[in-house]
């Protein structure tokens, strides 16, 4: 199949087989550009071979176009025509003698010891006539030459005169293979070429006497960018259908919160280094907040102080539990969910997803703000081994295939678990989360009873860097443009 | 987490058996410590609920039943003694109360003193809370003259602190000395300070400060004595019992110290082992196993508990054992973690989004069909950027009172802030930017903090306006079935007379205009930006 350029260059060459581009396209009635385009998807067919030729081309310069205005010989030769004394003349500089002298078209005679110039017969001739070099200059300055149109010694004296420049361009001749003289004998139609499809083509049917422009389907498109979802808020989706599917309810609440929500109603001493100042957040504005119902905070105390069996033996303060910091963790949900629970909710299971945070310094391993996914289960016959069925089923969703459980510690659980997947490059065991049962000391207060209550509470940030292989943890949350919109989306089989 | 390190050779040497590389590697992490290092030095993070383990000594101990090489309650055996200590009433007013004890015959090699050392100091660290609640001192017991007495001086009174060569007065120490800079937070306050005095009139120690260069314990030391300061008597005990622990086990004679406390006299130290009954209900229960309470003994014995009938014997260094599930938890470590098999056990509950975490979820469908790129900016950030930049008057919002950085100490009220922030370090890709960002803003009402979520949308690009902004913002609204309203509003980052409020009855719940050429500036942002933001709890309320 020919296209309508390809047969339209075809028909241009019907009477000379051999043809430049230049007279293609006039004779084909298409630009050069097309002309070459269609050449080139001839000759991939062996109708046609282009050749090549460099040709070199006459251009006139600037100083060209000076001289073919105002020749300085020419200028004077009209104030000589009746002689004159040199010295009489103002002349910038010799430029136009020496070249009244080359030419001949004057000579120097001593009258008196000064010098007389005076005007030769063949100065006399040129007086209305012009020169060779002055008739191609003129010609220049219409368009190039090729460098065989012009004499030899025209050609000296313009290059001399620094009039002209000489370039080399290459020179395409389209000629007709004997398979392309063939195909023309066998008769081309021309038939309307069909590029862009429009309405009107489609609503006047004229595509029935027109023929599809072939196209190029390899060639390379523009990068165009869809509207997308944050990579981190992808990857949360996908956590948030792991516990939904496994029956789970979701809790909110606030991410600046009281002490008593964050520690203490999780039997944290006031004294614990995990509150010290140093890895949370405390508020200058405002400074407290407002603590729950008063039997509550009643019963924490006296957990704080005599727990069930033995408390922390200490005098718990009311004033530090008011005050305000931005949660480490999601657990405060857990508690606050716990005290809002009624005997009738259970058994209940409950996830959250939501902002964390922790005052450090910002490297490529730290983050002062993350996310956290807690979970419980509140359940009369929940057990340890049930609390690891959950984990591995989060854990196996989350595409890990080795994982291990082993002892760990949180002031809040008894027992304590810390989940660990193999690193298949670091080839050791890398913490993923923690998790336990809740101890009676926290439950109690929070449920009136002691009811169990498994927990955990991954951070996704780890399992999202893995993904999309993301070693500066600041990475995930510099807004870059291009990683945003480049970044493949998040699926999990 | 506090960590120790232990050398390979010694541990051995305590637990009294070679044990293979390979095992050890596999059952520390697994007897609820964490191995960090393993060489001929292995390092271990040991859980703040166990200082026993803190000691090279008890983690020996440990790992002994862990192994099942030596099973049930380590038995220590008290000897009487004549030594006699005072506690003065002076004291009660400073750092109120106060253990010793003596131990005779320590074999005190390298490994031994290095492992004293290092369960000091980090006892210090963590039971101690860094010297506030318990503070120990240890001594060469020859050199006292009993009976000593714990009291406190004038600030005037000299001795020679360890290390030194000469007298300093108390205020002196708290001052210069490097221990006493370090600590003196701890005693300023005080009138008098702390000291351990015997009956010669020499100075013991300065508690929690330091102890004093005439009681030293060096390479010939044999015999110990060991004093405790603090607040909390049972926390005094604990470390005690600890320290009495890891030197019996480096084959020491302990001796027993009378304290007088006022009209209370006291024997230290209490090693005699507190009882609880065994639950083996409750047990199985919270595991989900089916343990007999045989099992349960030697499991139990094998995290160096012993077994009296139907009673655990919790060891007095043991300081975690505040409820029967503690106990419970070491069944479990003995049973083995890996050994579990998980269940799902089959209750029904349903699945439920958060109703406004679904409807952010529609919105968020929603906008990415104008396409749009979200982002996400930390909610932490400052006031700079949130007024200064943005050439708004200073509001009430939330403070940090301690944060690390600057940068990082306010909560945001708005996002166009991230927006803008966005748009100034990505000048160098391929616009048209449009982009948004769903996120909480934290705003003052009436002193309090009021949480709520809000969207943002930018466009940015040549020929980027009002109008293209309210295309976007009108799209949304009539895809929500929600009638608004824009009335113009000046507001200094907009252009004036390209601005406005948005409007749902009458109430406003957003903005929206074109960003001044000095706010891009402010930004270096070259281009053309249009902004709106709204509040989606205001928008979920009328849905």
């Amino acid at each position: 199949m020919l296209s309508l350029h390809e047969k339209k260059v075809l028909m241009a060459l019907k009477e000379n087989e051999e043809e430049s581009v230049e007279n293609t396209a006039e004779r084909a009635g298409l630009d050069e550009v097309a002309v070459m385009r269609a050449a080139l998807w001839l000759s991939s067919k062996s109708l046609i071979k282009i050749e090549e030729k460099t040709e070199k081309i006459v251009k006139i310069t600037d100083e060209g176009r000076k001289l073919s205005k105002k020749l300085p010989e020419r200028e004077i030769l009209r104030k000589i025509e009746k002689g004159i004394f040199l010295d009489q003349m103002h002349l910038e500089n010799g430029i136009a003698l020496g070249w009244l002298k080359k030419r001949n078209w004057a000579g120097i005679r001593r009258i008196e010891n000064r010098n007389f110039l005076e005007i030769t017969g063949e100065g006399k001739n040129f007086l209305n006539k012009k020169t060779e070099d002055e008739k191609i200059l003129e010609k220049l300055q219409k368009g190039k030459m090729s460098l065989p149109e012009i004499p030899k010694n025209v050609l000296d004296i313009l290059k001399s005169r620094k009039a002209i420049v000489i370039k080399e361009k290459i020179k395409r001749n389209i000629i007709l293979t004997d398979l392309g003289i063939q195909e023309i004998k066998k008769g081309i139609v021309l038939k309307e070429e069909v590029s862009q499809l429009t309405p009107e083509i489609i609503i006047k049917q004229s595509w029935k006497n027109a023929e599809f422009k072939k196209f190029n389907i390899e060639t390379d498109v523009k990068d165009i960018h869809p509207g997308k979802k944050h990579f981190v808020n992808q990857a949360l989706e996908y956590v948030r259908s792991i516990w939904i599917e496994m029956g789970f309810r979701e809790m909110k609440g606030p991410i600046v919160d009281t002490q008593f929500w964050v520690f203490d109603a999780l039997f944290q001493p006031q004294d614990h280094p995990a509150r010290d100042m140093q890895d949370t957040f405390f508020l200058k504005y405002p400074e407290e907040g407002h603590l729950p119902r008063r039997e509550l905070v009643k019963s924490v105390k006296n957990m704080h102080e005599n727990g069930i069996m033995e408390g922390w033996g200490y005098k718990w303060n009311e004033d530090i539990a008011k005050k305000l910091i931005l949660r480490t963790h999601t657990t405060s949900l857990s508690a606050r969910t716990l005290a809002e629970l009624s005997k009738d909710d259970i058994p209940a299971k409950f996830f959250s997803i939501g902002k964390v945070f922790r005052n450090e310094t910002l490297d490529w391993n730290h983050l002062a703000e993350f996310y956290q996914a807690d979970g419980i289960v509140v359940d009369e016959n929940a057990s340890f081994r049930q609390l690891l069925g959950y984990l591995k089923r989060y854990l196996v969703k989350m595409g890990f295939e080795k994982f291990r459980f082993r002892p760990a510690y949180f002031p809040y659980t008894e027992p304590s678990v810390e989940a660990e997947v193999f690193h298949p490059m670091k080839k050791q065991w890398v913490e993923l989360f923690g998790a336990g049962i809740f101890r009676p000391e926290v439950v109690v207060p929070l449920l009136g009873e002691d009811i169990p209550v498994l927990a955990w509470g991954p951070g996704p940030e780890r399992i999202i860097r893995e993904y999309w292989n993301i070693v500066d943890l600041r990475d995930l949350y510099k807004n870059d443009l291009k990683q945003l919109r480049e970044l493949k989306l998040f699926f999990k089989r | 987490m506090p960590t120790i390190t232990i050398d390979k050779d010694d541990l051995l040497e305590l637990i009294g058996k070679e044990i293979d590389n390979k095992i050890l590697m596999e059952k520390i992490p697994m007897m609820g410590t964490e191995l960090e290092s393993f060489g001929d030095e292995i390092t271990v993070e040991i859980f703040p609920d166990r200082p026993d383990m803190l000691s090279v000594e008890g983690f020996a101990l440990a790992l002994q039943g862990f192994l099942n090489i030596n099973t049930g309650l380590y038995h220590f055996k008290s000897n009487d003694s004549k030594y006699k200590a005072f506690i003065d009433e002076k004291v009660k007013k400073v750092r109120p109360d106060a253990v010793c004890a003596g131990v005779k015959d320590v074999e005190l090699n390298d490994a031994a003193i290095k492992s004293l050392m290092q369960v000091q100091e980090k006892l210090h660290l963590t039971h101690g809370r860094n010297r506030r609640r318990v503070a120990v001192g240890v001594h060469d017991l020859d050199k006292i003259d009993f009976p000593v007495r714990y009291t406190t001086m004038p600030k005037d009174y000299k001795f020679i602190p360890l290390e030194c060569e000469e007298e300093m007065t108390l205020d002196g120490i708290l001052q210069k000395h490097k221990k006493g800079v370090e600590y003196k937070h701890l005693l300023e306050k005080y009138e008098e300070y702390p000291l351990w005095i015997d009956s010669k009139e020499q100075v013991l120690s300065m508690p929690p400060i330091i102890n004093s260069e005439y009681t030293k314990v060096t390479e010939t030391t044999k015999s110990l004595f060991i004093d405790i300061t603090g607040y909390g008597l049972k926390y005094l005990e604990q470390a005690l019992n600890i320290l009495i622990m890891s030197l019996a086990i480096r084959k020491g004679k302990i001796y027993s110290v009378n304290v007088k406390d006022g009209n209370r006299e006291y024997r230290y130290p209490g090693m005699t082992p507190k009882k609880m009954e065994i639950d083996v209900d409750y047990t199985n229960k919270v595991l989900g196993l089916d343990l007999s309470s045989n099992e349960i003994s030697e499991f139990l014995k094998r995290m160096r508990y012993g077994i009296e009938g139907k009673n655990v014997l919790i060891p007095a260094y043991r300081a975690d054992i505040m409820h029967k599930v503690d106990i419970v938890e070491d069944v479990a470590i003995a049973y083995g973690f890996n050994n579990f098999k998980p269940e799902i056990p089959n209750i029904s509950t349903i699945g439920e989004n958060d109703p406004f975490e679904e409807f952010l979820r529609i919105i968020r469908n929603l906008i990415i069909g104008f396409k749009l790129t979200e982002i996400k900016n930390y909610v932490l950030t400052n006031k700079e950027d949130l007024f200064k930049k943005m050439n708004l008057k200073e509001e009430r919002i939330a403070e940090m009172q301690n944060a690390l950085t600057v940068e990082y100490n306010v909560l945001r009220n708005s996002l166009i802030q991230g927006l803008m922030r966005a748009y100034s370090i990505n000048t160098h890709y391929e616009y048209p930017q449009n982009i948004f960002e769903i996120g909480e803003v934290f705003r003052i009402e009436n002193g309090k903090i009021k949480e709520e979520v809000n969207l943002s949308v930018g466009i940015c690009h040549e020929k980027a306006n009002f109008t293209e902004c309210k295309e976007i913002l009108n799209s949304f609204f009539k895809n929500l079935g929600i009638e608004y309203g824009i009335e113009e509003k000046e507001r200094k980052c907009f252009i004036k007379g390209r601005a406005g409020s948005i409007m749902i009855d009458g109430k406003q719940i957003g903005y929206i205009g074109e960003i001044h050429p000095q706010i891009l500036s402010n930004w270096n942002i070259g281009m053309p930006v249009a902004i709106f933001e709204i509040n989606l709890n205001e928008v979920y309320e009328k849905i």
